[in-house]
């Protein structure tokens, strides 16, 4: 995959930053740390979380946003 | 899961003040501005990013890292919430079941029956805690000199009179116990 050039005179940095496939490797890793860290934040809040109600809805806000800060970086990346 | 006895309920349920978690959202969301910020300062700063029109994909790049920064901002927060709201003591008729999670991996759960309580003090240091009502509730135990401490607590006031209140009732009980035999 061609990188993308965002200017005449780019660093070799940018020049892996804008390369298409590395954004999608870091979109990747992105997405299995969040699995992962919510998988822990999970199982704290229904094991020790003694199934309150503020659990509940703080379980349901975090997943909804963020889902929304997921689609955020998928459609960047796509439209980028 | 909070197991209690079967002659046992709990009384009063001590958090830690609602203050504590909203300065840490506080901080959070300078730490979400910020890269915002930066990104519209910098183009002000250099226009030469928007002459090159290079415009939309910069655009684009930014809300890929920007939105993965919020995600993280995001998870942070969360763990720093969990943090707050598994910190527990919970005041029951014949103990204190102090619940101190620390961080994701280290968690700690302390009974301590009345019996064994020394000393109860609190500390409520500062405007925003005197105004707020929160402190440091410390319970000392006799023997062992183990402390247990619950930080920026809710109306530590209540909690320890509460405490001091089952302590002489325990003692109470437990004379009494002696005296019959």
């Amino acid at each position: 995959m061609q990188t993308k050039p965002l200017n005449n005179d780019t660093s070799p940095i940018l020049d892996m930053l804008t390369n298409p496939e590395v954004l999608r490797f870091i979109l990747g890793f992105v997405i299995f740390l969040f699995i992962v860290m919510s998988s822990i934040l999970v199982f704290h809040w229904h094991r020790y979380g003694m199934r309150a109600r503020g659990i509940v809805i703080a379980e349901i806000i975090f997943f909804i946003v963020s889902v929304v800060f997921i689609l955020g970086i998928v459609f960047s990346l796509l439209f980028f | 899961m909070l197991k209690l006895n079967a002659d046992e309920k709990v009384i009063l349920e001590v958090r830690k003040h609602w203050f504590v978690i909203l300065s840490d959202a506080f901080m959070m969301l300078i730490a979400a501005v910020l890269p915002l910020v930066l990104f519209f300062v910098s183009i002000k700063f250099f226009p030469r990013l928007q002459k090159d029109n290079i415009g939309n994909d910069l655009i684009y790049l930014f809300s890929f890292f920007y939105s993965i920064w919020l995600l993280g901002v995001w998870v942070a927060f969360f763990v720093r919430w969990t943090d707050y709201y598994l910190d527990v003591w919970y005041i029951t008729s014949t103990r204190i079941i102090a619940i101190n999670q620390k961080g994701m991996f280290r968690r700690e759960v302390i009974d301590l029956r009345y019996e064994k309580i020394q000393d109860t003090t609190v500390e409520v240091v500062g405007i925003i805690c005197t105004l707020l009502n929160f402190g440091t509730i410390h319970v000392q135990t006799a023997g062992e000199g183990r402390e247990i401490v619950l930080r920026n607590a809710r109306n530590p006031e209540d909690a320890k009179k509460i405490i001091l209140l089952q302590h002489s009732i325990s003692l109470e009980r437990n004379n009494t116990s002696t005296t019959h035999i």
